[in-house]
């Protein structure tokens, strides 16, 4: 590759990929789950853990995709071959494939919150009966159009290549920042909203032995930092070589929890201030319900409320936009590191969810079906990541990818454990949620393949999903010397 | 708030908003320092 080619292939500066890197990590889980998780599991009390597996779950697991991207300028089926041999390709190939398939219905979910901004602003909101416009909207072929829009968006930023991919976080980013702020402002100032406050940071102390808070807050960071999704090892494959890993994992590590730190000062001062006594109801309505049938109606009664709503779901929008767009990367990363050209790799995979997120976009239940098998997928991703790394030996990785000549911050044989834990927190997670789908319906209908949430969807989708990238790994495995590196 | 509500506001506040004020300066004032080394004008 000429010098030329390469540094338009690469992230301008470190500000700008630190933008991206946020865009990426920073979505609607930080603002619509977070608030939710953490009062339903002890607020104070969740905090704790929630703290302690940011370093024992999503800053190793950054770390790791930082490096591997940066050090093999490849995708995920691209880094497991150059990691471990062909016999890995399948690995890589679980991560894009899972990655890509929560693609299909993040974009439904992009264009739930297009919805509701241009609801907001046209005054539609909250309107008399507050469920109706969610009832009338979500699985309808109107969700299916605000999913078209939101995806166009996405793949005309990626089509551009990682410069589409910096202008977009330039404007998106300190946007949502400053939009997340304004909102977290305006709701520590509402009357009341202390009691949010003290809900939020009272600790109860006995209650941290209780496994379930350990294992929410586990699976928080597993789902909102974007750690072990294979997204940062996409983008890194843009770093330039002076770039370091280390320093930056942290810097995303960190700024993404301070996100949803805010989120949930914004959302649950808001609930405190405006419903205190139906705040269980409100946070117990699950992601969608919490966020499309109450928060406007919470915006609603609050002064100036129309505006505030607008500009919460203009947030969540552009949260759940940068966030598209990464995933969006990561499926053409894919198909790119296999020799196709970007334009038509973005073709493809602009195809590809339309097909397969229109079911998510007319059916709610299938919706809750493929958040449900690829969300507890991603746990798998996670395990995988930690396990190549111990395959390919963790002081090699360390001293040839990470602790590499001119990186800003070393990293010592902490990290050794840090990659130890992920593998035996990975497991735990997998059959704790696994259990659940025994525990909640019963043995025998946990086997049902076609119930929303149960055993028998996880194992047959999971299992279709493996048994085509082990048929084809060696397939997978193949790839072209120098694919596209990033220009459109 | 309780004074344990405010010390855990404080902890948390500190460790994460902190965490990420620290590491967000460490790795702007590193970049510039290389900008520096290289006799280029300083990132944005």
């Amino acid at each position: 590759m000429s010098a030329s080619s390469e540094s338009a292939s690469r992230f301008t500066n470190r500000w700008t990929m630190l933008l991206v890197m946020l865009g990426m990590a920073v979505g609607t889980g930080n603002i619509w789950r977070f608030p939710r998780i953490a009062a339903t599991n002890g607020g104070g009390t969740f905090l704790v853990p929630w703290a302690v597996f940011l370093l024992s779950w999503s800053v190793p697991l950054l770390l790791c995709e930082f490096a591997m991207g940066k050090g093999t300028r490849r995708g995920p089926v691209g880094a497991m071959v150059a990691l471990l041999g062909d016999g890995w390709a399948w690995v890589g190939g679980w991560i894009a494939l899972c990655a890509t398939l929560i693609m299909f219905y993040y974009s439904v979910v992009s264009g739930w919150c297009v919805r509701y901004f241009v609801a907001a602003v046209a005054g539609e909101l909250p309107g008399s009966d507050p469920g109706a416009l969610w009832a009338g909207y979500a699985a309808s072929w109107t969700s299916f159009f605000t999913m078209l829009v939101a995806l166009g968006i996405g793949l005309y930023v990626v089509a551009r290549g990682v410069r589409g991919i910096e202008a977009a976080a330039r404007v998106l980013m300190p946007v949502l920042l400053a939009l997340v702020v304004v909102l977290a402002l305006r709701a520590v100032t509402l009357p009341g909203a202390e009691r949010g406050l003290a809900f939020l940071f009272t600790p109860d102390w006995p209650a941290l032995t209780n496994s379930r808070i350990w294992l929410e807050a586990l699976t928080q960071n597993a789902w909102d930092t974007g750690a072990g999704w294979g997204l940062a090892l996409a983008y890194a494959t843009y770093m330039r070589a002076r770039e370091d890993t280390t320093i930056n994992a942290f810097v995303l590590g960190f700024g993404n929890n301070s996100i949803s730190l805010l989120a949930g000062i914004m959302v649950l001062c808001t609930i405190f201030s405006i419903r205190p006594e139906a705040h269980a109801e409100i946070v117990g309505a699950g992601n969608n319900g919490l966020t499309f049938i109450w928060m406007p109606q919470l915006f609603g009664a609050m002064p100036g409320g129309r505006f505030f709503m607008a500009l919460f779901f203009l947030a969540l929008f552009f949260a759940a936009l940068t966030s598209l767009i990464s995933m969006i990367e990561l499926g053409a990363r894919t198909l790119i590191d296999r020799g196709m050209r970007r334009g038509r790799a973005i073709a493809v995979i602009g195809a590809a969810a339309v097909v397969c997120g229109a079911p998510s976009a007319l059916s709610l239940s299938f919706f809750t079906n493929q958040d449900s098998v690829w969300g507890v997928g991603l746990m798998l991703s996670g395990l995988l990541f930690g396990i190549a790394v111990l395959r390919y030996g963790v002081d090699r990785f360390r001293e040839r990818f990470v602790n590499s000549p001119g990186c800003d911050m070393t990293i010592g044989r902490w990290w050794n454990v840090a990659m130890g834990l992920v593998v035996v927190e990975a497991l735990v997670l997998l059959a704790w949620w696994l259990g659940q789908t025994l525990l909640g319906v019963g043995l025998r209908a946990s086997l049902d393949p076609l119930r929303e949430w149960s055993l028998g969807t996880f194992l047959l989708q999971w299992g279709i999903a493996l048994a085509l990238l082990l048929a084809f790994g060696r397939r997978l495995a193949r790839q072209p010397a120098d694919p596209d590196p990033g220009a459109p | 708030m309780s004074g344990g509500a405010w010390a855990l506001f404080a902890v948390i506040g500190g460790y994460i908003w902190g965490g990420f004020a620290l590491f967000l300066t460490l790795a702007l004032r590193k970049e510039r320092g290389k900008d520096a080394a290289a006799g280029r004008p300083p990132s944005p």
